[in-house]
């Protein structure tokens, strides 16, 4: 139980420590316009599993499309699903090294719901397939 | 052994837990508190793993919408991460404003310098929630280098500066999901 709960920390600071590092200076935005685009971040992966269009994403967060793909990319140096697409290759690299982890279930986790689709995925993002890297890794 | 404890009120379940942790309960055995069926169902689950750093789960769904307001003095500076897998709770306080909700999905990262606040837990809605508790020197929590990168407010929160809140609100990740699951 006890190294879950720092488990659980690292987690934590590992992620805020990334999204510090991951926000690029962004001198032409507003803060309220990047507020609103880190927000639109989050609700990406709020909804991993169906990520709303881009065209949705921009009505929630209150910001026409061209401006969000514009912010996205001058704060987080990425397109929206370019980021969605790297976050769930990053944590899909985590969760495989997990013992008893399987393909399915790490699909599952990261919003494929086709595991054969995340494998494509996979292989394309690492060229290796997630089974060759569970092999080589764990 | 476990350590279980049926308490009377839900006032002398959360009074219980703003209590310090007996040093002989320290290890991998929690201790229990369970909810009067009177309240609803549930329990919450404390696990005082190390001085310093404590576990809590609460599983409680209560029959009536239940306001608690707490005022307990916090001893030392509290780092508290909050990760929600089911329902929703609100909660305000000295150092949380405005009114945070607490969500299913979400992760949260406050400072606590006192429990004083208010939580709100809505009528036959339940909620589970992971709690981990942990003062600043239990652990290094991050390399001098990483340190300086955290906001200015969390460090200064951090260091114990008792005018500067701190929250932070995430979606929990999938590899935080399945920390929790197992």
């Amino acid at each position: 139980m006890e190294s879950k709960a720092i488990e659980l920390i690292s987690l934590y600071f590992e992620q805020l420590l990334s999204d510090i590092s991951l926000l690029n200076p962004h001198p032409d935005l507003q803060s309220d316009e990047k507020d609103r685009i880190v927000y639109a971040r989050d609700i990406l992966l709020e909804q991993v599993a169906n990520p709303p269009t881009l065209l949705e994403l921009s009505r929630q967060v209150g910001l026409n499309d061209r401006k969000l793909k514009q912010g996205f990319r001058q704060v987080f140096g990425t397109t929206a699903f370019g980021y969605l697409r790297n976050y769930r290759m990053q944590q899909a690299q985590q969760l495989l090294l997990r013992p008893n982890s399987t393909i399915a279930g790490v699909a599952q986790a990261v919003g494929y719901s086709n595991p054969e689709a995340f494998s494509v995925a996979f292989r394309r993002a690492f060229a290796i397939s997630p089974k060759a890297y569970q092999l080589e890794r764990r | 052994m476990v350590l279980r404890n049926f308490v009377p009120s839900v006032k002398d379940l959360f009074a219980k837990l703003d209590q310090p942790a007996n040093a002989g309960h320290l290890g991998q055995r929690p201790a229990i508190f369970t909810l009067p069926d009177k309240f609803g169902r549930g329990s919450i689950q404390r696990w005082h793993l190390r001085p310093g750093l404590e576990l809590i789960i609460n599983d409680l769904n209560f029959r009536e919408q239940l306001i608690l307001e707490r005022n307990q003095p916090v001893a030392k500076t509290t780092i508290g991460m909050s990760f929600c897998v089911a329902g929703r709770m609100q909660v305000s306080g000295a150092n949380v404003e405005p009114t945070l909700e607490f969500k299913a999905k979400q992760a949260n990262l406050g400072v606590v310098n006192s429990t004083k606040g208010r939580i709100c837990y809505g009528a036959n809605q339940p909620v589970l929630l992971v709690h981990v508790h942990l003062q600043p020197d239990a652990l290094n929590l991050t390399t001098e280098e990483e340190f300086e990168q955290l906001p200015s407010q969390l460090r200064n929160a951090i260091a114990g500066d008792n005018t500067t809140n701190y929250h932070q609100s995430s979606t929990m990740t999938p590899v935080m999901n399945a920390t929790i699951q197992q």
